[in-house]
């Protein structure tokens, strides 16, 4: 079969690729080396804070900056001797050890939140006429991994651009879990629409396929064929006991739920860490609000800090305790930093110059602090990190190649990491 | 190096390559950098983008990307890489060696003639060479096309290089070769070309020193057979022949025409977005009446339908959006674009009209052309914009550099921004709409030069008009006149495209001499055709549509179930998704409603292409932030919506439905199934499909579950979903 470079062609590639990859029995040494290479495979939990949060109300305090930059906060202890963090943090900082602050991050101004949100969510320079893709698109294609489970999930909703397959095509989208917070809360299109039966679902399944049997032996068009995967794939989650609990938050504790929060972050990063558990290997949860132009001090207070402090912090706490967390990266970022000076509606302004992104578990050495800004959190000063080098880093922890080549439809070669080093000081 | 191994490395170089031996004393050669240097690092892959050639070079040396800059080139390897007081120390010489370490790995053999090029230049003083030595013009390939016939079959290309000075050289040995299809040619590092065992045609791209040429080849591993000849003997209709002719290069025989069926839901879903109902199905497959084919062709032509299709398309294609363009703009552009197609405005009207619109952006739909955001678009957003829509060509990428594979400069694409830089905004950002007047000095700075860039034809003259003058009429004037080169071929590429499922070029917006055509013959005989037809989009449309090629069956035969790309048989196409939603409505017979949208009755008439539907998202609507074709990808929650949407479930179920009216009028099984067929797939069940569900209907608990049960198969199934 010729392997045309347009649109066709690449799909009729993923095609082979995923039709050959069957969901039938392996063989002995496979299930062995699949066993292997389950232990080496880290999951990602990406959690994005859309907006931009403020480094020096979070993780890079300035205690001795004169007040209108220093802002309203003050640090606390953490269980880490000699590194603090905002006093609204109190659970994070019970898990400091386990957590590696990255303060001298440094990005580009591109003049929007669109654009840097594209930028820090796949760690390439955004262009205008394409889309890259997401860390977590990245990784599932290079892993190609198989099961009931989508690889790859979104949590809540997602904000701007960047967070999907993009050029890679929305194969690699995450599937959308919606929000677990909601009374009632159901993964859409997961469960029969009232009235329809599981029997029912298979006997509609059973005509669907003789009427595609019949028309397959009229036209061997590879584009219709390729609707066998997604569509198989989709059927063994509606009929898996196992997908559908795992997507049920019915099925955890209410003293649990009440630790990680009845918030949507809360119950966003619990929801993140039943999927993980269940064989979903990368996780993106989305938490809006952190553009605090005006009011920065009080969005911090009441809406911002406690549920994702409270979440993140039983994050890490759970994972631990299940033995998750060495084999699951969790990254806690956002596009930009704010502006060191408070402006006049008490608000902190975008600030890409030096903001701060918090790793932990899977491979990342927890309990110290990477970079440094000055004094009053506006330049790095000391071991500059950029957004490829985050990128490489964060493709380190994960075990893909940082020489990956992807290539879009007409056949452009996409390196996954533009120059950028690792972190290696941040990695076990 | 020692005497007797220079006189060995002479001796090769002699044996190797007859030119470099004319002048046996290499010092005394008149070196050229750019044409005897430059290429070796092209070749060497030095400077690809992935490495030295990338934006920021590599380990602190930058190379312009494939030798475009070979002065700036020179002054850099001078200044970092070469050494003269000790030429064999050069880093030009032991980096690619990895006589010292090198990213990049080996890139020559110390023994190869490559390297000893490199060195004798070195010695020679690394000179640029004589400014006034014979420019290179450009390169030609040989041999011409020709088709390849069997796995394994192969040709040696040459390249010669042609100087200003009239001489030949030939530089085969310093090419760079590729293919853009390498199922059908491979090419290897030094010009053998070799058929795969795909069928087709492929372009192998050849570079050498800055110039690149793109000569196509062919192959098959088909034979010769009457099943090829007999159609293209008897090829009357001039898309036909061109089609017909290509398929007989390659022994690819043209499947039989559709049936009636088919060729009456195609045309309405082509021409329409529309079903056919069961009522027109009936009709028309009892009509005796000659030339009912292309009656019905000129009837659909007609219908509202037609243009409300039109404007989803053009919208698509201008990137109509509620965010960009507010709810007021939308409206505005809908409405603009439908009276457009309703009036069957000619196609030369219609874009001189969006290029010299004047605002405001809610009453003139035209001038949202201009805007975004509620200002005007910058002129670099514009000239990107007007590129890809008008001209066919994908120029974004000259804003940073030189197109790599393609003669369109920076210079290029400022001059074209320059054209739009007078249109600035005018009137108040309060009511989110806006207007726009002339500026008429306003400038756009080229980066290269630093100076204002001269506004230009596209790859032609200064546009040279009165002082205050608006230049976008002269330039849409310029566009649209019948022997431009970019628009009729562009605008019977897109329309091609819409009713074959493919582009001649393809993708639609992306010219390029490295992407040719299928047809190059085809695509100018369709651009004469508008273009000596005022425009007229109906009359393409209707000549494309009595052609074999459109109404072929896409049932494939023996020969050509392979064939994606030269019309051997007809192209199955994917319902767009508001087509798709809109079908659901009419097979059911409910109609969707759009909250706070009441001119659209239909999802393809919906001017809010964010609505909140998930239906339409789920099916890959245009997100219309990019200017691409829409993809067909089949995606877990497409499968998953369909499976388990409530609103599906609702339509099927509903008792006001077509189905639950026909049960409850009592009509029989028999009689359900047929007015079922003929309304979703628009034909009458076979025997035996009938006969399998007529059983299972017989053998339900709950007939009316079953039914709709059947309902929701025929709605989820191929033959429903596409277009055949």
């Amino acid at each position: 079969m010729s392997l045309h470079t347009d649109c066709d062609g690449r799909r009729r590639r993923d095609f082979l690729k995923l039709g050959m990859c069957g969901l039938g029995a392996m063989s002995l040494p496979e299930l062995v080396r699949a066993q292997q290479q389950k232990k080496k495979d880290t999951s990602l939990i990406f959690v994005w804070l859309a907006g931009g949060p403020p480094q020096m109300d979070t993780y890079d305090m300035k205690p001795g900056a004169p007040a209108e930059i220093r802002g309203e906060f003050k640090p606390i202890s953490t269980n880490v001797s000699g590194i603090q963090v905002c006093e609204l943090m109190p659970k994070t900082a019970t898990a400091m050890d386990k957590i590696c602050v990255l303060r001298s991050v440094t990005s580009v101004d591109l003049g929007s939140h669109e654009r840097s949100s594209r930028y820090l969510q796949t760690g390439v320079l955004p262009v205008p006429n394409m889309d890259f893709a997401s860390f977590g698109s990245v990784f599932v294609k290079e892993k190609q991994f198989k099961g009931d489970m989508p690889p790859f999930v979104g949590v809540l909703k997602p904000v701007e651009r960047g967070w999907g397959g993009g050029f890679l095509g929305p194969n690699y989208d995450p599937f959308l879990a919606g929000d677990p917070n909601e009374k009632n809360y159901r993964v859409r299109d997961l469960l029969p629409p009232m009235g329809v039966s599981l029997d029912r679902i298979g006997r509609r399944r059973q005509i669907l396929q003789e009427f595609n049997a019949a028309w397959r032996a009229v036209d061997t068009e590879a584009k219709l064929n390729s609707y066998d995967p997604a569509v198989e794939q989709a059927y063994n989650m509606v009929f898996s006991e196992k997908v559908l609990k795992a997507f049920d938050m019915d099925q955890e504790p209410g003293k649990l739920r009440d630790a990680y929060g009845r918030t949507q972050i809360g119950q966003g990063l619990l929801m993140a860490r039943r999927l993980v558990e269940s064989g979903v290997k990368a996780v993106s949860v989305w938490m809006g609000g952190w553009d605090t132009h005006a009011k920065n001090f009080e969005s911090l207070k009441t809406k911002l800090l406690p549920p994702l402090d409270q979440g993140f912090g039983m994050l890490i706490e759970d994972l631990a305790q299940r033995g998750l967390l060495d084999s699951t990266l969790v990254v806690q970022i956002g596009e930009f930093g704010r502006t060191p000076h408070v402006n006049k509606d008490a608000g902190r302004d975008h600030w890409p110059k030096a903001f701060s992104v918090a790793l932990a578990g899977g491979g990342i050495k927890g309990g110290q602090l990477i970079g440094a800004t000055d004094k009053h959190a506006a330049e790095v000063t000391e071991r500059p990190i950029t957004v490829e080098d985050l990128s490489a880093t964060v493709f380190t922890s994960l075990g893909v190649d940082l020489h990956r080549v992807n290539h879009t439809p007409e056949g452009r070669p996409i390196a996954i990491v533009n120059g950028g080093k690792p972190v290696t000081e941040a990695l076990v | 190096m020692h005497a007797l191994s220079w006189q060995l490395l002479l001796a090769t170089i002699a044996a190797v390559c007859p030119a470099w031996a004319q002048s046996a004393d290499t010092t005394a050669r008149r070196w050229s950098f750019p044409t005897h240097i430059a290429p070796i690092l092209t070749f060497g892959g030095c400077n690809q983008s992935a490495c030295h050639g990338s934006p920021v070079g590599k380990n602190g040396f930058k190379l312009s990307l494939y030798a475009s800059d070979p002065e700036s080139d020179h002054k850099v390897l001078v200044s970092k890489r070469v050494n003269l007081a000790a030429p064999d120390e050069s880093l030009l010489l032991k980096k690619p060696t990895m006589q010292v370490p090198h990213g990049g790995g080996p890139r020559f053999k110390k023994d190869s003639q490559n390297f000893a090029t490199l060195q004798a230049w070195i010695r020679a003083g690394a000179p640029y060479g004589d400014k006034d030595a014979p420019a290179l013009i450009r390169i030609e390939v040989s041999p011409g096309y020709r088709v390849l016939s069997a796995k394994g079959e192969a040709i040696q290309l040459k390249v010669d290089a042609i100087f200003s000075d009239g001489k030949r050289e030939d530089v085969t040995g310093l090419s760079v070769f590729s293919s853009n299809d390498d199922g059908v040619i491979k090419v290897s590092a030094s010009g053998r070309a070799t058929a795969e065992g795909g069928t087709g045609d492929a372009a192998v791209l050849v570079r050498y020193a800055g110039k690149f040429a793109a000569p196509v080849y062919g192959a098959t591993m088909l034979k010769r057979s009457t099943n090829t000849i007999a159609p293209a003997a008897a090829a009357t209709h001039p898309i036909d022949r061109e089609v017909y002719g290509k398929l007989n290069q390659f022994h690819i025989a043209p499947s039989e025409l559709s049936t009636d069926e088919e060729f009456h839901r195609r045309a309405y879903l082509d021409l329409t977005g529309t079903l056919p109902s069961a009522a027109d199905v009936r009709q028309f497959l009892a009509s005796n009446a000659p030339g009912k084919r292309m009656l019905l062709v000129d009837q659909l032509l007609e219908k509202p339908e037609y243009a409300d299709l039109q404007t989803l398309v053009w919208a698509d294609r201008l990137r109509s959006d509620v965010r960009f363009h507010r709810v007021g703009g939308v409206r505005s552009y809908y409405r603009w674009l439908k009276e457009e197609f309703l009036v069957n405005r000619p196609l030369d009207g219609f874009a001189r009209a969006l290029l010299s619109a004047t605002g405001p952006s809610f009453t003139n739909g035209a001038a949202n052309y201009w805007g975004n955001y509620d200002k005007i678009s910058t002129p670099i957003e514009t000239a990107i914009q007007t590129g890809q829509v008008f001209l066919g060509v994908r120029i974004s990428c000259a804003q940073c550099h030189n197109h790599p594979f393609e003669k369109w400069t920076q210079n290029d694409f400022y001059s074209l921004a320059a054209v739009f830089s007078q249109v600035v905004e005018f009137g108040t950002k309060q009511t989110q709409e806006f207007d726009l007047r002339i500026e008429p000095t306003r400038a756009v700075i080229n980066p290269a030069t630093k100076r204002a860039a001269e506004p230009r034809y596209f790859g032609g003259d200064v546009i040279d008009l009165a002082p205050g003058e608006d230049r976008r009429p002269a330039f849409a004037k310029w566009l649209t006149a019948p022997e431009n080169p970019f628009f009729a071929r562009a605008m019977a590429n897109q329309i091609w495209r819409h009713m074959m499922g493919r582009g001649l070029v393809q993708p639609v917006d992306d010219f390029r001499e490295t992407n040719p055509p299928t047809h190059p013959a085809l695509l100018d005989l369709l651009a004469r055709e508008l273009a000596s037809h005022k425009f007229d989009q109906k009359h393409l449309i209707r000549f494309i549509a009595a052609s074999r090629a459109y109404q072929h069956s896409t049932r494939s035969n023996q020969t050509n179930a392979l064939d994606f790309k030269y019309y051997s048989r007809a192209y199955p196409k994917r319902m767009m998704a508001e087509v798709y939603m809109d079908a659901i409505a009419q097979v059911t017979n409910l109609e969707n409603k759009f909250a706070n949208w009441s001119e659209a009755r239909r999802a393809v008439q919906l001017p809010d292409n964010r609505y909140n539907a998930y239906f339409l998202d789920v099916f890959e609507r245009s997100n219309r932030l990019v200017i691409c074709d829409r993809e067909e990808n089949v995606t877990v929650s497409q499968a998953l919506h369909f499976v388990n949407s409530p609103d599906v479930q609702a339509k099927l179920a509903s008792p006001d439905s077509r189905l639950a009216r026909w049960i409850a009028a009592g009509k029989s099984d028999a009689e359900i199934l047929d007015e079922l067929f003929l309304a979703t797939l628009s034909r009458h069940p076979a025997a035996q499909e009938k006969d399998r569900l007529l059983t299972r209907i017989s053998q339900a608990k709950d007939r009316k579950e079953l039914l709709e049960d059947v309902l929701w198969a025929i709605l989820n199934s191929r033959e429903f979903i596409f277009n055949h």
